[in-house]
């Protein structure tokens, strides 16, 4: 086979940075190969990514050496970040997809065709109408890899394409990664941190440590289940409930073909000392749920309580004494000078005392694995590690209700413990927690109970353990 | 059935006139706005334009607080007009009636011109605008860095709005922000997110060819019939509007 794109030798220290992030990775890709790299959450395989999509050096600045070279001059490289919400900018799924293309001198039926099959092999084309702003992050990462698709790449590199992704959608995107190997000899280089799940697509498995790449054999390093951390005592009193939720989104979603109740009567109680997951598939409306129990949102009918009181007219600032919320983007939050002052804002906006900041503040990222970036600024964290920082971040004021939304995303399995001992902890000083995630892995280690969200109403669900 | 390529959230005939059409009748409408004198013909004006955004679905929560502030601002603006054209010479009642009368006219000229200028933006999106502009023989960077900018303000709100729940959820209090310090939490990560947004549509662009010169924006439309009848009766309407004393 062709050899595609070959990077030798190379080394790179990002500006700022005191060592190098990658230190003589040296790489073959084949044409139609796929090339599966693994890693922990901050190794380097973003900037490996960066460098072999040819945007390091061009495009991030830092001290680079080595040499990457194309077997072709133009060989057309496609590229799906991390954070793919940043990638993408059109108003609606149709015009991002059409961006690309059109920009090539596609036009009319060709054109349609392009976007048409890209949208089908992402897996969304149901969402040709919706607007970018309303869709979920999940739904956001399908986009940017069908607009990435729409270019026909001859390399694609796919950085965490599935880390918001529900199983069968992750399984359906590898499924047309394979597919797309086949037919069209495109050659992939996937990040991913579940190694059982690239093995089944990828011709190898190469492991990202200390800025080095090494082969990794069959069998070698597959990750073992998180341990079950469940609480074996009944559940407490009932901390924080719903009855009867309904919520439609007024302006945006109405923009799809067939609007229809986001949430539609959903009854959900959280008890003390017990963890529930919400489960359910990319933009079934896990997050609009919680933040209806902060007062981010407000039913359209129906009743929230916290503590008792119905919280339809409770500020959410008055509601977040008691009720802490991890977003999904750790981006949104953080801004102070060093980790220790993001994780004291929330407490002292509550008025506690330093010596009980402190020690919240030392206890959580203890818990986290993070007690090294104490006197880190928090903007130059790694994604995992902002990840950690914002969780604790938001659990610093001791909430009696956490709600956790996609906690482990782009987290490796070491880091995804290190969550699931906070969820345990959390339950442990009688918090009730509320999980939304499409992580069975971590929902059966640390979830007494399983909810799955699906068409706007909520169901029950045995415990599938796979812990 | 719509082409793909072509699909917008919302489709009116308005979404599928070229923009320049619609460019040309909103500059219309703001120069008749300022020759205007007739109240009604102002007012009919201000209705029509209005009945047209909600057409085209911009009346939404943007449309709705516009509304709100022009109701609550006006008593305001009624006491300036009244009050900087004072004259002793005349009862009080006529002067406040005079107030009334001018700061009437000034308002609907200023709602029309947003209204007109809402109804572009609800009806255009930023890339048929900056194939739109390539018509006039603008430079394809200078339509795409236009394009970016318009895309980048809207973003931007949606990245503000989910930056302050956040820090609504860790106790931050939105009257407190008369202090300098409180803008912080909301500044900071909305300047990281944004630059980091940059960088990523950058290099995002990059990929699909366009830093390169690889690929170019596709041409503007052409002008087909509608078009030429909706800026026709755009310009007879305005004409009515300006010269009818």
């Amino acid at each position: 086979m062709a050899q595609w794109i070959a990077a030798d030798d190379v080394w790179f220290t990002p500006i700022g940075a005191d060592e190098p992030v990658l230190r003589g990775v040296s790489l073959a890709i084949e044409r139609g190969e796929c090339v599966a790299i693994v890693g922990t959450s901050g190794c380097g395989k973003s900037t490996l990514c960066q460098v072999l999509a040819g945007l390091i050096p061009r495009r991030i600045p830092g001290e680079f050496r080595g040499k990457v070279s194309h077997a072709c001059g133009d060989l057309r490289v496609g590229m799906v970040f991390q954070d793919a919400d940043n990638q993408l900018f059109a108003g609606t799924v149709a015009e991002e997809l059409s961006f690309g293309p059109e920009g090539l001198g596609l036009e009319g039926e060709e054109l349609d065709a392009r976007i048409a099959w890209a949208m089908e092999a992402a897996g969304i084309g149901q969402l040709a109408r919706w607007q970018i702003a309303e869709l979920s992050m999940g739904q956001k990462q399908r986009v940017a890899l069908a607009s990435m698709l729409a270019m026909h790449p001859d390399l694609l590199i796919l950085d965490e394409p599935v880390s918001n992704v529900d199983e069968p959608s992750a399984e359906a995107i590898f499924a047309a990664v394979g597919e797309l190997r086949r037919k069209h000899q495109i050659s992939v280089v996937v990040v991913d941190h579940d190694i059982a799940r690239v093995r089944r697509v990828a011709d190898r498995v190469l492991r990202l440590e200390n800025g080095r790449l090494r082969h990794l054999d069959e069998g070698e390093d597959l990750e073992q289940p998180l341990p079950a951390m469940l609480n074996a005592a009944p559940p407490g009193d009932v901390l924080a409930a719903g009855e009867a939720i309904e919520f439609v989104y007024e302006n945006g979603r109405r923009a799809a073909p067939a609007p229809s109740h986001v949430l539609d009567g959903i009854d959900l109680s959280l008890r003390a000392g017990e963890a529930v997951a919400i489960l359910g598939p990319n933009g079934s409306g896990k997050t609009t749920l919680g933040k209806h129990f902060v007062g981010l949102l407000r039913p359209r009918a129906g009743r929230v309580t916290v503590l008792g009181e119905d919280i339809v007219r409770t500020p959410t600032e008055a509601v977040a004494e008691h009720v802490g919320y991890a977003f999904q983007s750790p981006d949104d939050q953080l801004f102070a000078r060093s980790v220790r002052d993001e994780l004291a804002y929330a407490p002292r906006n509550f008025g506690w005392p330093a010596e009980r900041i402190d020690a919240s503040v030392t206890r959580l990222l203890d818990l986290l694995g993070c007690a090294h970036l104490i006197d880190r600024e928090p903007l130059t964290l790694s994604f995992g590690e902002k990840r950690r920082v914002s969780v604790a971040a938001a659990l610093a004021a001791a909430p009696r209700i956490a709600i956790l939304d996609e906690p482990t995303a782009a987290l490796d399995h070491g880091h995804a413990l290190a969550v699931a001992r906070l969820v345990a902890d959390l339950k442990a000083r009688g918090a009730a927690v509320l999980v939304l995630t499409h992580d069975l892995r971590f929902a059966s280690a640390v979830c007494e109970r399983h909810c799955v969200l699906e068409g706007g109403r909520l169901h029950s669900v045995e415990r599938k353990c796979r812990c | 059935m719509p082409m793909l390529s072509g699909l917008s959230a919302r489709q009116t005939w308005l979404h599928a006139l070229e923009p320049r059409a619609k460019l040309a009748a909103a500059t219309a409408v703001v120069c008749a706005a300022f020759l205007a004198t007739h109240p009604a013909l102002l007012a009919g004006a201000v209705v029509l334009l209005a009945v047209g955004l909600w057409y085209v679905g911009g009346a939404g929560r943007l449309g709705r607080r516009l509304l709100g502030a022009a109701v609550l601002g006006y008593p305001v603006a009624w006491l300036v007009f009244a009050l900087s054209n004072w004259d002793n010479s005349q009862p009080a009642l006529q002067n406040a009636l005079d107030g009334l009368y001018t700061s009437g006219q000034f308002a609907l000229r200023l709602l029309a011109i947003i209204l007109a200028n809402l109804i572009i933006v609800a009806t255009t999106d930023p890339r048929q605008f900056a194939r739109s502009l390539r018509g006039w023989r603008a430079p394809s960077e200078l339509c795409l860095m236009l394009m970016t900018v318009l895309r980048f303000l809207p973003l931007a709100a949606g990245q503000a709005r989910r930056i302050l729940d956040a820090q609504r959820c860790r106790g931050f209090r939105l009257r407190r922000l008369w202090l300098p310090s409180a803008w912080l939490p909301l500044g900071i990560p909305l300047l990281v997110a944004m630059l980091y947004r940059a960088e990523a549509l950058a290099m995002s662009l990059e990929l699909r060819g366009f830093a390169r010169g690889v690929a170019s924006l596709a041409p503007a439309d052409r002008w087909r019939l509608r078009e030429y009848a909706f800026l026709g009766a755009s310009l007879a309407a305005c004409a009515v509007m300006a010269f009818v004393r």
